[in-house]
């Protein structure tokens, strides 16, 4: 079948730009063919000004989007470079609509810019070279109300800085930031290379971070060392930091990987959690610390205020595009200090990336995982969605239940059971993660295959015991509840199992698959277990969804009404 | 009849000149403006006849001389003549100049110096059931091939160098466009256009121009490649593929691997039909301006002002299932069609894939909605896999095959099938029967019975051949859903064999004499006894076929009207029955709704003449009452009969045309007869019955209405004046001396004192 045709993909016979694996088209989004030999010059042109959308296994889907230009702008290209770069790897004219636009909107970037006003630290020059804007923004009440005109521009408290930059990029204008950053205490810390290697793209990152003012965005896909990233950031600036992560395990994990990598000592790195409310050098947080509201201080959130009064040289952002949107405000009030933001991927569910980049800033750095996998960098994953049926005596309940109940009775079918215990069974010599939403199943399945069970109850000290024995190979399964979704690093893993699934929370999918992502041999393995003709089956189809447009190879199989027969067969590729 | 024939100069008419136009113009009547022309073809004195004539036209050389001093206009039209085949209509010679920027004038100016050089003749041209005449710019036919070897190609401009980018193919859009109603609902207004509404919805999912979708879904209904399917406009995927064919069947002839100019193509196939017929000539010229460029395989390109074609060497696939391989099926349920995509494969996808974007690449997207709008066009599961896996050079991801398969299993929809249902008489004789029917066979849900999918005729005919002859009638399940929407409906087709023809035709007389029902169809039914145009039988049968549909449905309306109403909406229906034509077309369900929203007849009449006339155009009885012919015949026809008319509103046997009504007698009560003994005419037939009877001297009864009601009246006829639509009565009633005027409409019947006596 696969050998009778043809001439090319998105074929132009006779054409002679042939050879350019791009088609741009009037929505500014830009299909690339990943086999095309032009794929690798047209990729690399991309990466300057377009954000990559989806990456299936063929066709890569890149957008010229206005926040991409915008970025490609902060880093200095012109609407010529973008216009004749798209030029040059488009197979067709490029629809005229597009260079219109693309002129359009970087000619936008640099008409609003903050500047320091001399001898006056506490007050900021907004200069906008347009008529129109300066209008349009002395017509907003609410910003009206922060800014003072002054000649061609306005007069701003420093403190609202992040505001203004909000207020103007929700009106189409990007704020050129060249206003001061606060130095910050310095603080004597290097990268133990002795321990690790940094990667190259790692020190490449840092070093575009470092180069365009140390305030940005690193792109990098989960298992890539996001980490290290913000550690040799930490190293390169030499200033006191504050880490602000999604919750405590991702916050201790942070805190054993700089103890691990860093000379930093035990008492330069604390945490600032709940039980515990240290400041150092570097302080670990999270965003719900930050986003609690209470005491008396200038932003009526009692940990923000007590950590913003802090002398932070930098601040890292972990997880940006999971950055709660009560922090993006609080967040505003940190725009003088230098601010790396880390993630996987710019877009957010609640589409809030404009605030990503006026508040963090541009995109400064980013690989796409496909590379990262070539080079052997994070590790090949195979996505496989096993059906089971749901279990006989289940059958009329669910048929009878409310559509509120009826996920559960799909995630909790006990047959899931049988059939994990066979994946763990062929999977006897790696390392198993076994992840639910439900609490009594993840009891069974522990009970079956004969594993740990760590849930939100587990006490953090057994946790970290099983955690230990995990990554020493004392343990070879392991089986989580949903606390095991974010930064817990278990890079040992290589086969995940989830057996009820996230209700099609597309991060969440993301983020469990990025547990097994660390670079391994053998690559790894992610088997959801989903109830056939159930509501699990819809909302797999949406992480389904996801999950191919990332570009990971996901294979459906049925394991049959019974547990007799074996996933993998009828003809679907092997299961590891 | 020569239009002009004068010359500039002192050369006044020869006595050659006549014989020269008598030659030129065998059927002209008017010479006497033909002056010169033996002149200008340098006839010699004396020189006259046919051969001379014919010699000077066709003289090579004359002509090499006489197209030396003419300007380019000039040429122009030559060659534009001989291109379309030696003649043009000059009208269409003045909607082509506008093309290349000629002026009316200038073209007068133009074809007045060829008439000069007798290069063309400028003649009448009347053309059959028009009365308008045109004027046709001809080439001598003497001297036609001459002209044409040396003007032809004059004005085609030269091919460009470089090759161009191919462009898409608007075709391939235009057809996945057309998928989109399967996959939204698009809801037809009351005369079964889109609703704007609902095009809206789909424009902005599209970001398309709403009125752009507007004309293709208008296109489409056009083509009947779109239908109605439960009120909502629905793609018809067969006539999809039809049209498909049909639009790139005639590329191959006439595209060669060169560029060639379109207007160059135009005409040669325009040239090829023009004589015979210019509309079929401007379709083509039409067809190959518009759609050439944008057929699959074909290049364009624009040079200096002129669109160039030409065949793509080795372009895409003419088979579809070959597929292109121009395009991706993604894992994300996604099928991505290039720029070089065949427009067909386009048009499978369509119908099982949502479209959402149209770009240089089409993007579909494989819904569980998408899919079951697909299953219930008729695709199956086993189809929409193969063109998935054509779409591409890759094999269509594992995920995606699966998810396909279920969506196609959730898919719920019902088909419904035209079947016959089959009770043989025993399970050997059903054995028989199955086996004679082989695939027709759609299921035996019992030993003895079968369900078959094939026409009546042809199942009573297997069932004959397998030794089972059929007894009593063959039950069928055909749901009536299953005749389809408004737009997709045919009305029953009249096809009688050539004898029963004949013997129809020759017994059309006796069958006017027997009695037909009353009311209008069986007013309808007399006058289609009594007529003989064909045009007017075609017409009347199928309006028979349709009051014997509404005439149940008619009465009870009628009786939901106050008694004046129902009498006129009587009296209209019998007298003019036709003028319920557009209430005939309706689809049951619209007419059921226009009855009960009408409350009077003059509501009615608005409702079936007014909002609702655009969308019986198409159908069978509206065009056939829209023929011209149909319409002069029918009319000239109908007077015949109206005699015929008021004898059937009274209830009579309708008479032959020509001979005088027959009537029958009664019994009188108080000296008169009863209201009720003079049946109900027309208002047509009343009027001619009176002007009968003032003009036999006759004395009448006269039925007529009033608020105190109805009564029967007696008056001589010289009492009766008929203006317009009153009847006057002068005098009194000769019994009860009652004066008094009437509308004609009140005037109910009327018949001759004595009838009642005939006893």
């Amino acid at each position: 079948m696969h050998g009778r045709r043809f001439r090319g993909t998105f074929a132009a016979v006779s054409s002679p730009s042939e050879s350019r694996a791009a088609i741009i088209q009037g929505d500014r989004s830009v299909l690339l063919e990943v086999e095309h030999p032009g794929y690798e010059a047209a990729r690399a042109v991309l990466a300057r000004f377009a954000e990559l959308e989806k990456s299936p296994e063929h066709v890569h889907t890149y957008r010229v989007s206005d926040l991409a230009l915008w970025n490609a702008a902060a880093a200095g290209a012109s609407a010529d470079e973008v216009v004749e770069g798209l030029r040059a790897i488009s197979r067709f004219e490029l629809p005229s609509i597009i260079e219109h636009e693309i002129r359009d909107r970087i000619g936008r970037f640099g008409v609003c810019a903050l500047e320091d006003v001399a001898g006056d630290p506490s007050t900021l020059r907004l200069t906008i070279a347009e008529r129109f804007v300066r209008d349009r923004l002395a017509g907003d009440k609410k910003v009206a109300a922060l800014v003072r005109p002054d000649g061609s521009g306005f007069l701003l408290a420093a403190e609202h800085r992040g505001l203004i930059k909000q207020a103007l990029l929700g009106i189409g204008y990007p704020v050129h930031d060249r206003a001061h950053l606060i130095a910050g205490s310095p603080l004597a810390i290097e990268a133990r290379i002795d321990r690790f290697t940094p990667h190259p793209y790692q020190r490449k990152s840092v070093q575009a971070f470092v180069e365009a003012g140390s305030h940005g965005v690193v792109v990098l896909p989960c298992g890539a060392g996001k980490t290290v990233v913000a550690m040799l950031a930490m190293a390169e600036l030499g200033v006191r930091t504050l880490v602000i992560t999604t919750g405590q395990e991702a916050a201790r994990q942070w805190r054993r990987e700089i103890l691990h990598k860093t000379t930093l000592g035990e008492d330069d790195v604390c945490l600032y959690a709940a039980d515990r409310k240290d400041v150092g050098p570097v302080t670990i947080t999270s965003y719900s610390m930050l986003a609690r509201k209470g005491g008396t201080g200038p932003t009526k959130h009692t940990h923000f205020d007590r950590l913003a009064s802090e002398g932070w040289g930098l601040v890292v952002y972990d997880e940006v595009h999971l950055l709660p949107a009560p922090v993006f405000r609080l967040t505003a009030e940190l725009q003088a200090r230098r601010r790396l933001g880390l993630t996987a991927t710019l877009i957010r569910e609640d589409g809030r990336e404009g605030d990503v980049f006026a508040l963090i800033g541009p995109k400064r750095y980013d690989v796409p995982w496909r590379e990262l996998e070539k080079s052997g960098h994070i590790a090949t994953a195979v996505c496989f969605e096993l059906r089971v049926a749901l279990a006989e005596k289940e059958r009329l309940r669910y048929a009878t239940a409310t559509p509120r109940e009826q996920p559960r009775i799909a995630g909790e079918n006990p047959d899931k059971i049988d059939v994990l215990a066979r994946i763990v069974e062929r999977h006897a010599g790696d390392r198993v993660l076994v992840i639910g939403s439900y609490l009594d199943p993840l009891a069974d399945a522990a009970q079956r295959i004969g594993a740990p069970v760590i849930t939100g109850e587990t006490p953090q000290r057994d946790r970290e015991k099983f955690y230990a024995a995990f990554r020493a190979g004392g343990i070879r399964r392991l089986v989580l509840s949903r606390v095991g979704n974010f930064a817990i690093d278990l890079p040992e893993a290589n086969v995940l199992v989830q057996i009820s699934g996230t209700m099609g929370s597309r991060q969440e999918e993301a983020q469990r698959l990025g547990r097994i992502l660390r670079p391994k041999p053998g690559g790894a393995t992610f088997y959801t277990l989903v109830t056939r003709d159930t509501v699990e089956q819809e909302q797999a189809l949406h992480r389904q969804l996801f999950l191919t447009e990332q570009g990971y190879r996901y294979f459906i199989e049925d394991t049959g009404d019974g547990a007799e027969e074996t996933p993998g067969r009828a003809g679907g590729p092997t299961l590891h | 009849m020569a239009r002009k024939k004068h010359q500039d100069g002192p050369a006044g008419p020869r006595s050659t000149d006549l014989e020269t136009a008598r030659a030129l113009f065998p059927l002209a009547v008017d010479f006497a403006k033909v002056t010169g022309l033996a002149q200008t073809l340098e006839l010699p004195l004396g020189a006259s006849g046919v051969k001379a004539v014919a010699e000077a036209l066709g003289s090579e050389e004359r002509i090499t001389r006489a197209l030396e001093p003419l300007p380019a206009a000039t040429l122009w039209v030559l060659e534009l003549a001989a291109d379309l085949g030696g003649g043009v209509v000059r009208d269409d010679l003045v909607a082509l100049a506008e093309n290349v920027g000629l002026a009316g004038e200038a073209l007068d100016v133009a074809i007045d110096a060829a008439m000069g050089a007798c290069l063309v003749f400028v003649v009448e041209r009347r053309r059959m059931y028009y009365s308008e005449s045109e004027d046709y710019v001809v080439l001598p036919l003497h001297g036609a091939l001459a002209i044409a070897r040396r003007v032809q190609g004059i004005s085609v401009p030269e091919p460009p160098l470089a090759s161009p980018t191919a462009n898409t193919s608007p075709l391939r859009d235009i057809l996945a466009v057309l998928t989109l109603p399967a996959h939204h609902p698009v809801k037809l207004t009351l005369a079964q256009l889109p609703n704007r509404t609902s095009l809206k919805r789909v424009a902005g999912a599209l970001s398309m121009d709403i009125d752009t979708l507007e004309r293709a879904f208008w296109a489409g209904l056009d083509a009947g490649v779109l239908g109605m399917r439960d009120g909502l406009l629905a793609p018809a995927p067969e006539a999809l593929r039809r049209h498909d064919g049909t639009t790139r069947g005639a590329v191959a002839s006439y595209v060669g691997s060169e560029w060639t100019s379109l207007e160059r193509i135009a005409r040669f196939r325009a040239g090829v039909l023009y004589a015979q017929s210019p509309e079929l000539a401007h379709q083509q010229w039409d067809d190959t301006l518009v759609q050439l460029p944008t057929t699959p395989g074909v290049e364009r390109c624009e040079h200096e002002g002129h669109t160039f074609v030409r065949r793509i060497a080795g372009g895409p696939a003419t088979d579809w299932r070959a597929g292109s391989g121009d395009g991706h099926v993604t894992p994300s349920l996604e099928v991505m069609l290039g720029p070089d995509c065949h427009p067909r494969l386009a048009l499978e996808v369509g119908l099982f894939a949502e479209l959402v974007r149209i770009d240089r690449v089409l993007t579909f997207k494989l819904t569980r909605d998408s899919v079951a709008a697909g299953a219930s066009l008729g695709l199956d599961l086993a189809h929409m896999l193969a063109v998935l896996d054509r779409v591409g050079r890759h094999a269509v991801p594992d995920n995606v095959q699966v998810t396909v398969r279920d969506f196609a299993k959730a898919a719920r929809f019902v088909t419904i099938w035209p079947a016959q249902v089959l009770t043989a008489s025993s399970v050997e004789a059903a054995d028989r029967l199955a086996s004679e029917l082989g695939d027709k066979v759609l299921e035996r849900p019992t030993p003895t019975m079968i369900l078959v999918a094939a026409a009546e005729k042809d199942v009573a005919n297997r069932a004959a051949r397998a030794g089972v002859p059929s007894a009593g009638q063959i039950v069928s399940t055909q749901h009536p859903l299953e005749h389809g929407p408004v737009t997709q409906r045919a009305l029953p087709e009249r096809r009688p064999t050539p004898s029963l023809r004949a013997r129809f035709l020759a017994s059309k007389d006796a069958l006017a004499t027997t009695a037909p029902t009353r009311g209008p169809s069986g007013i309808v039914a007399a006058l289609l006894a009594a007529a003989t145009d064909e045009p007017v039988r075609a017409m009347l049968t199928v309006a028979l076929e349709l009051w014997r549909e509404v005439e149940a449905p008619f009465a009870v309306w009628m009786k939901t009207l106050d008694l004046d109403d129902h009498n006129e909406a009587l009296l209209m229906a019998q007298a003019t029955p036709l003028a319920f034509a557009p209430l005939l077309m309706m689809e049951p369900v619209a007419r059921d709704a226009t009855f009960a929203r009408s409350k009077t007849l003059e509501a009615l009449v608005r409702r079936m003449t007014g909002e609702h006339r655009d969308s019986f155009a198409g159908r069978r009885l509206g065009k056939l009452m829209r023929h011209p012919a149909a319409e002069r015949y029918f009319f000239e026809s109908i007077s015949g009969v109206v005699h015929a008319l008021g004898s059937l509103a009274d209830g009579e046997a309708a008479p032959r045309i020509g001979s005088p009504p027959s009537e029958k007698a009664i019994d009188l009560v108080d000296g008169r007869p009863r209201a009720a003994d003079l049946g109900a005419q027309s208002t047509a037939a009343l009027r001619s019955a009176l002007d009968g009877y003032v003009s036999t001297g006759t004395d009448v009864w006269l039925r007529v209405r009033s608020k105190s009601g109805e009564r029967v009246l007696h008056y001589l006829p010289e009492q009766l004046l008929t203006r317009g639509r009153e009847v006057t009565l002068l005098g009194t009633d000769l019994d009860d001396e009652a004066s008094r005027s009437f509308p004609l409409n009140a005037v109910i019947a009327a018949r001759p004192t004595g009838f009642e006596t005939k006893h």
